[in-house]
């Protein structure tokens, strides 16, 4: 539930905000009336606590600015004891209810619940499902009345499902209902607050998930099991559900499943026609693309032209998508990214960049010219999805494509650049042509599939191999895919392995389980090749990301140690095969330890954040910086000379330096760096070995400082 | 409850700038589900049209030029004619991440762009809850 609270004077803002947040309320605050409405307008509220007196927009004209546009969100007046006239008025201009300043807190929380139940008419006091219930005056749930133990989030997303049994939400609106604003987390966090809310609940002994995935799209509150009994009796009935209640009599077709012959041909004629009649438009967004690809390989590209080129690449992502070429939707996705994203960095210009521009828009024009060869042709085929496509006659019998009219499986263009995506990917599948078939397609996208076809040999080839992505069926013969991977998620090495369920299972139950044991990704056998080469690469794409995060030290923004001690020993295996000079350098902030102390830890906190950010401004992109201990940083610079390097050590250490840093009711104070340095092959060819020397010459430079200091004008921070 | 008897097919308005995802969209909802579809190229012009014809549900889109999805949405929730009409906001995969601003205007549900033909009428009609 989310509520906004518009109100100038702070502390009653604050104490408003604690309180709220103690009852798992997500707040926003507005000091001001005209702030208050921006939030408003652009925010679904649950509640809004208004002030009357506000700076900008005062609290009447707010209510009957939101009233006169049909907004019913509840708001809750609050104002001063004696200005009477200034309540009636409130209330004429639309508010719901008012509390008198000073205030109760618990007053104004049981006027907030009451608030918020009258917004659902219907709803009483607990939330039930079936026999599980929550109560917002006192932030319990139970089962059976038997309480359970939540953590707030998991409470808030119940609470949230519960009050709206008939909406959807996908993951960014939770975030909006359940996040403030400063800290939304990711969507991965919000599949794992779910899984752990399920998790509680089926421990708790409810059997029945209430919390249904809508796939693709998010999660809803799932009908209790006999709610129809249990709900004619009770007055909630029709207002629940009434649209579905009084629904009319199906007008979806029956073959809606399995898709009829004269469906599908009507369909497909159809989309044959529409084809036909954007064809100037495609050409027209190719032409343009190539226009911006020519402009940037002569240095004039310029922001308006990359923003258009970067749209039209976007609207190619949406056509080719929608004509099942997901492929080329995903390598049109690759352009939109990098006119967007890379117009702002001059790593633009770099030829590299540009040949796979180039080489991904050709992609596109030759995706597009086969679609309209398909597309053009009568559909002759059969449209049973048994029959393996007369298209792909290399393929082994028992990989059979779907013979869709999304036309998936006639474009597989394959990516021009496999050794960027190499990753290995293992097969856990008892058919031996599935296995195969997946080598075939996937080798060529440049994946080392490791195949494995009993169960039993799983443990040995994942440690063997670890690879970064698993595909497994559900159906083995000694045991069961699900219960296999709800194994690998509870271990501690393979918890965040990517799993992709590749099976002939498709009702919900199964999908069901495969997903709360952990899954990933479900995709159905018989499957289509580019649709699962898409859905691994998506998957990948998102594990590395996840990853960089956990690579990163979360104060200094530089690599955390593990992370940077694992890139240092592949430069110094570099080095030595290219024979090419690597240095390290060590780097400590001193006296950090009497900085932390004297002006505290924030104080130390912040000078370890502005020496990560100067690191990384001093150093190249190529050299590698990371954190080391408490108060040491390491930087790698590979092919550069101790000479080269020191020049660079000493400029991060001037501009670190003259940064004088102002503490709260405090002197100024500036910051040192203790630097040492070490390189092969002088001082060894291990990490180990070159970290000890640096370390040595660190202590040496501490006794005598090599850096002396200038006064330049200090910045403050 | 509303009278038994033979009801008229849903009626969608699509409002999108996009003539082929229009016209596919369209397409995939007469054909799959029988419904009945009107389109509109724009904002201003898929308002006009939600207060004429009342339909079912708006299926719209999030990046139009002028005046844009979420202006659209706006002005449609804000005018008593048109606000329980329920809306379905299309959007790109890519944008999904982005979109605290505005998933929570009471939205009925979020379809990503590129969407399958086949699919289309199932998710709305799993989004808003049809039983037919």
């Amino acid at each position: 539930m989310r509520i906004l609270i518009v109100e100038d004077d702070e502390l009653i803002a604050e104490t408003l905000t604690t309180a709220l947040t103690e009852q798992h309320y997500v707040v926003d605050v507005a000091n001001n009336g005209k702030l208050g409405w921006d939030f408003a307008s652009s925010l679904s509220y649950s509640l809004i606590l208004l002030d009357v007196m506000l700076p900008e927009l005062d609290g009447l004209s707010f209510c009957k600015q939101l009233r006169s546009q049909g907004d019913t969100t509840p708001i809750l007046f609050m104002t001063a004891k004696d200005a009477r006239t200034n309540l009636i008025r409130g209330l004429d201009a639309g508010a719901d209810d008012y509390v008198t300043k000073p205030f109760d807190i618990e007053e104004i929380l049981a006027r907030v619940r009451a608030l918020l139940r009258r917004g659902h008419a219907v709803l009483p006091p607990t939330l039930k499902w079936n026999d599980l219930e929550l109560d917002p005056s006192t932030c319990v749930v139970s089962w059976q009345q038997q309480p359970l133990k939540l953590t707030p989030k998991e409470y808030s997303l119940l609470e949230l499902l519960l009050r709206n049994p008939q909406r959807i939400y996908s993951s960014s609106a939770l975030i909006d209902h359940l996040w403030a604003l400063d800290t939304p987390p990711t969507e991965d966090t919000i599949r794992s607050h779910i899984k752990g809310l399920r998790h509680k609940l089926r421990k708790a002994g409810i059997t029945a998930d209430p919390i249904e995935t809508v796939y693709g799209i998010g999660y809803r509150l799932r009908t209790p099991p006999n709610r129809l009994t249990l709900e004619t009796q009770s007055s909630q009935a029709p207002t629940l559900n009434s649209p579905a209640f009084t629904s009319p009599p199906p007008v979806f077709p029956p073959s809606l499943e399995q898709p009829s012959p004269e469906l599908s041909t009507s369909l497909q004629q159809g989309m044959s026609e529409i084809w036909q009649q954007s064809q100037p438009q495609l050409q027209a967004r190719l032409t343009l693309l190539d226009q911006a690809i020519g402009a940037l390989r002569q240095g004039r590209l310029d922001a308006e032209l990359a923003e258009q080129a970067s749209q039209q690449a976007h609207k190619l992502v949406g056509t080719l998508g929608m004509f099942g070429a997901d492929a080329g939707s995903a390598i049109a996705q690759q352009v939109e990214r990098t006119f967007q994203g890379g117009w702002a960095g001059d790593w633009l210009d770099q030829p590299r960049v540009l040949d796979r521009l180039e080489s991904q828009v050709q992609t596109l024009r030759q995706t597009i010219e086969q679609l309209t060869l398909t597309l053009s042709q009568p559909s002759s085929s059969q449209p049973s999805s048994s029959q393996p496509s007369s298209s792909q006659p290399q393929q082994s019998p028992s990989l059979t494509f779907q013979q869709s009219i999304e036309l998936e499986e006639l474009v597989i263009p394959l990516p021009q650049h496999p050794e960027t995506i190499a990753a290995t990917v293992m097969v856990l599948d008892s058919d031996g042509s599935t296995l195969h078939a997946l080598e075939t397609l996937l080798q060529p996208w440049g994946f080392q599939v490791i195949t494995c076809d009993r169960s039993e040999h799983l443990w040995a080839k994942l440690q063997e191999h670890s690879p970064q992505l698993l595909i497994l069926d559900v159906d083995l013969p000694q045991s069961n895919g699900i219960s296999l991977c709800q194994t690998l998620r509870n271990s501690q090495q393979w918890s965040s392995l990517p799993i992709l369920f590749l099976t002939t299972r498709t009702d919900a139950e199964t999908m069901h389980r495969g997903f709360a044991a952990g899954a990933d990704d479900w995709v159905s056998k018989p499957f289509a090749g580019p649709e699962l080469v898409t859905r691994i690469l998506n998957r990948l794409e998102r594990s590395r990301l996840l990853r960089s995060l956990a690579e990163i030290d979360p104060l200094t923004g530089v690599t955390n140690q593990r992370k940077v001690s694992e890139e240092l020993t592949k430069f110094l295996a570099l080095s030595e095969r290219h024979n090419k000079p690597f240095c390290l350098a060590l780097l400590e902030i001193a006296q950090l330890q009497d900085i932390q102390y004297y002006y505290g830890s924030a104080m130390g906190d912040q000078v370890l954040q502005r020496c990560g950010q100067l690191l990384k401004q001093t150093f190249r992109s190529e050299d590698l910086v990371g954190r080391w201990g408490n108060e040491e940083f390491v930087v790698g610079m590979y092919g550069t000379t101790v000479m080269g390097a020191m020049q660079r050590l000493l400029d991060a250490v001037q501009s670190l330096h003259d940064q004088v840093l102002v503490p709260e009711q405090s002197f100024p104070f500036e910051v040192t760096l203790n630097i040492g340095i070490a390189t092969t092959p002088q001082d060894g060819q291990t990490l180990a070995s070159l970290y000890q020397t640096a370390q040595q010459s660190l202590h040496q430079n501490r006794l005598s400082p090599r850096v002396r200091r200038h006064q330049e004008a200090p910045v403050n921070f | 409850m509303t009278a038994s008897g033979p009801q008229p097919p849903r009626h969608i308005l699509i409002i999108d700038d996009e003539m082929d995802i229009q016209a596919v969209a369209r397409l995939a909802l007469q054909t799959v589900a029988g419904w009945q579809v009107t389109t509109a190229s724009s904002g201003a012009e898929g308002i006009a049209q939600a207060q004429q014809l009342q339909p079912d549900a708006i299926l719209l889109d999030v990046m139009m030029p002028e005046v844009d999805g979420l202006s659209t949405l706006q002005q449609l929730y804000g005018n008593p004619q048109t606000r329980s009409i329920p809306v379905i906001l299309m959007t790109a995969k890519t944008q999904l991440p982005g979109m605290e601003n505005f998933s929570t205007l009471g939205i009925a549900a979020v379809i990503t762009k590129p969407f399958k033909a086949m699919q289309l009428a199932q998710q709305i009609a799993q989004a808003l809850a049809w039983k037919d």
